[in-house]
């Protein structure tokens, strides 16, 4: 009998394409419906918005910072406002934290529900992507009631936020969780017991502890796989005073993931009602006189992963250098390494696992 | 190995297919904003002083001051509506409201004029030193007490500067012929219990100084 | 709004956007703002789609894509630009990898301000476009029937002058004077 001889393909995959909300190119090659290798290549979204430091004063340039990526769009105010901070030595009133780790909360809310539902899209729920989405809007008209904006929220400034969470408006945050957690709870069942949901995700995209630390994963897309590491344990902000333990889930799979990331919902949740029981009086903002001057690196926890970020002053208005590195970048060589033996089916799905936030990555 | 289930979400979809639809009926019913909402900004025209700081501040660029014509200009087209320029005028005549621009056919900006500020009034102190009798010709510098005032109307305080500096100035501008008397006659210092008024308008509080200077301080105002 | 004679198809395409206009553009497909009350349905496929809706500025390396699919869309089609990006460049005017709007590439039809765009902002914008098509449309119906098919015989130089280029009337005309397409015969 002859071997016949299997023909290698190469597919292109985006920047265009229904289930990427970002343009990212991907090269499969295939061979008979299974995928050997991916080369992926990217730089449809590089604005070169780091250099933009030289042109906008350190105060403005948070709303530049802000507008890096519009689903972790407080995560890079607070990074970067955290930055500056500690390079010019600037202590935050305490209350500016807690309001801070608030809206951190809503933001990490609103991006995991917005990743189920296009995760849900991407195996063809569609009724589920509706309802995570349905529920995403009531998170963001707490936001829009507490900031102005559904996802630039713009409150940020180096010393303190600029606006307030009063008393009131807490009643309301609150109740609206409730109801929100309720109707959670329905869709969290379904992704987690429904036969046509796990045909699709138990068992594909499997990534092991020991190739997590070889690749560098970082986020919920790590702690599925069992590395129990949440960059919140740090107690930056005003995390130290709160009570929670990382979600890890221990399979490693697409399954783990989407049960990692609403749990994390359900964590979320419970860490604002903390936040909001414990929340003290006190003022908004510091004022903050001179200029930044040295070098001054943060870590925080984004919904995707561990961001870092890194500021340099040179004792001037402009800072000299704004660094920042995003958790998508961490991941993508994870991606990678998942695809290499899975079907052309589900790469769709395993680049929606990752949460690839491309606007994030390329900056 | 989890539960399975088929047909999961069945309960839930009977639910919302019997229960009020969530849809916002937007074009149909006007939009309910929240108080806090950042849409766009509008000024109060008559209290802008075009000093521009609104234009500089902004991130990108929306906002045009032209001093000379006295108008305030934004690209709505271009504004984030991030409330920088709000926070950085300096007569709070800026404000975020809600609203949004509605999307058009082409760009374009909107342009407010302000109207022209009154002149100023001549000023008290230059009418003075006309009483007393020094040259007050449109085009040289005037003194009254430790105020100059120069001829493009700029004023400068003298007491700032040490002896020196003050007699080189005064010859600079031709008035050091204007001697002491000049400043008594009508710009006297008075005292007033511990507050001091000098002629320049300036109060100081002698109750603030150390017992040595406060002599010192009266005899130099010729108040001892 | 009238009454509208065929659904037109929109397509959504993220030129360099901060993605925060591209995730309104999927809210509005969602149960809270529904834009499928109008007809229009989401597709990806660009032969398919009559209305093309694109974030965000364009950078070197995205130009070529927005190009590549604004040619790929079939006549009639109307172009929607949405947040300020895409208008004029936004925040990254200044940035050295950034053209500018979306008509620095191809011509733009509506534009719809703000950052991130409501999906109330962006639903005026698609109603506004879907009239813009209806009458193009229409046009092209009557260009149809007056003229027969509308595939002209390339070779035949005198069909140009007689009927006129089909671009001009059904193409999405900008009123810009970066976009528009004299521009661009003129720099030939």
């Amino acid at each position: 009998m002859e071997e016949r001889e299997k023909k290698r393909s190469v597919v292109p995959f985006g920047p265009q394409h229904p289930v990427l909300p970002e343009p990212i190119h991907l090269d499969l090659v295939l061979e008979d419906e299974k995928v050997v290798d991916v080369i992926p290549s990217i730089g449809f979204i590089h604005r070169g918005l780091e250099d933009l430091v030289k042109k906008r004063d350190f105060n403005e340039y948070v709303y530049v910072a802000e507008r890096t990526c519009g689903i972790c769009s407080f995560g890079h105010g607070l990074g970067y406002v955290e930055a500056v901070e500690k390079c010019m030595n600037v202590e935050v009133p305490i209350r500016a934290k807690y309001l801070r780790t608030i809206w951190s909360e809503m933001a990490r809310i609103h991006s995991h529900l917005l990743w189920a539902g296009l995760m849900a899209d991407a195996f063809g729920f569609e009724n589920l992507f509706y309802q995570c989405w349905r529920l995403r809007e009531k998170n963001l008209d707490l936001v829009e009631m507490t900031t102005g904006g559904r996802l630039i929220y713009s409150v940020n400034k180096v010393g303190g936020v600029l606006k307030d969470i009063t008393p009131d408006m807490q009643k309301v945050i609150l109740n609206n969780l409730s109801e929100l957690e309720a109707e959670l709870r329905d869709v969290y069942k379904t992704f987690m017991t429904d036969y046509s949901v796990q045909e699709r995700t138990r068992g594909v995209g499997v990534l092991t502890k020991e190739q997590v630390h070889d690749l560098g994963c970082c986020g919920p897309y790590a702690r599925a796989s069992g590395v129990a590491r949440d960059i919140r344990q740090l107690g930056y902000e005003a995390y130290g005073e709160l009570d929670f333990e990382p979600v890890v889930s221990n399979d490693g799979d697409n399954y783990a993931r989407c049960d990692v990331r609403l749990r994390e919902v359900f964590q979320s949740i419970d860490l604002i009602r903390q936040a909001i029981a414990k929340i003290p009086n006190g003022e908004l903002s510091v004022p903050v006189k001179g200029n930044p001057d040295g070098e001054a690196f943060i870590r925080i926890e984004q919904p995707r992963g561990e961001a870092i970020y890194y500021v340099e002053g040179n004792g001037t208005k402009f800072l000299n250098r704004f660094r920042l590195r995003t958790p998508t970048f961490a991941n993508i060589p994870g991606m990678c390494e998942t695809m290499k033996g899975c079907s052309y089916a589900d790469i769709p799905l395993l680049v929606v696992t990752i949460d690839p936030c491309i606007s994030c990555t390329e900056r | 190995m989890p539960k399975t289930r088929i047909m999961a979400f069945t309960w839930s979809t009977l639910k919302n297919l019997f229960s009020k639809p969530a849809t916002k009926n937007y074009p149909a019913e006007p939009i309910r904003y929240p108080e806090r909402s950042r849409g766009h900004i509008e000024i109060d025209i008559e209290d802008c002083i075009s000093c521009s700081m609104c234009a500089r501040s902004c991130p990108t660029g929306a906002i045009t001051v032209d001093r000379k014509e006295l108008t305030w200009a934004i690209n709505r087209f271009d504004c984030l509506a991030c409330g920088y320029c709000v926070i950085k005028c300096p007569k709070k005549c800026l404000h975020l409201v809600p609203g949004y621009q509605t999307p058009e056919g082409e760009k374009k900006e909107v342009s407010f004029k302000r109207p022209a500020p009154a002149p100023k009034p001549a000023a008290a102190p230059s009418a003075a030193p006309k009483a007393a009798g020094s040259a007050s010709a449109a085009g040289k510098a005037t003194l009254n007490g430790d105020i100059v005032t120069m001829a493009n109307g700029k004023t400068m305080d003298l007491s700032k500067f040490p002896a020196e500096k003050k007699a080189e100035i005064l010859k600079k501008l031709g008035l050091d012929a204007a001697p002491a008397p000049k400043a008594e006659a009508e710009g006297k210092a008075t005292l007033e219990g511990d507050i001091v008024r000098l002629p320049n308008g300036k109060t100081m509080d002698l109750s603030k100084l150390p017992e040595a200077n406060r002599e010192k301080v009266l005899q130099k105002l010729g108040l001892k | 709004m009238g009454k509208v004679k065929r659904s037109p198809w929109l397509l959504h395409y993220d030129a360099s956007s901060c993605n925060g206009c591209d995730i309104e553009v999927l809210a509005c497909m969602t149960p809270v703002y529904d834009v499928e009350r109008f007809g229009v349905v989401n597709t990806a496929d660009p032969m398919q789609a009559d209305i093309l809706l694109v974030t965000g500025g364009v950078n070197s390396q995205s130009a070529e894509v927005v190009k590549q699919l604004y040619d790929q869309m079939a006549r009639p089609k109307v172009v929607v630009a949405v947040g300020i990006c895409a208008c004029t460049g936004g925040v990254f005017k200044d940035c050295y990898n950034i053209n500018g709007g979306v008509d620095t590439v191809i011509p733009v039809d509506v534009y719809v301000p703000g950052c991130a765009a409501r999906p109330e902002s962006i639903i005026d914008g698609v109603v506004k476009a879907v009239q813009i098509f209806q009458e193009r449309s229409d046009a092209h119906d009557k260009y149809v029937k007056e003229h027969g098919e509308s595939e002209r015989d390339l070779s035949d130089p005198d069909a140009a002058a007689r009927e006129g280029n089909p671009a001009d009337f059904f193409d999405a005309i900008t009123k810009t004077s970066e976009g528009s397409r004299d521009k661009e015969a003129e720099k030939k």
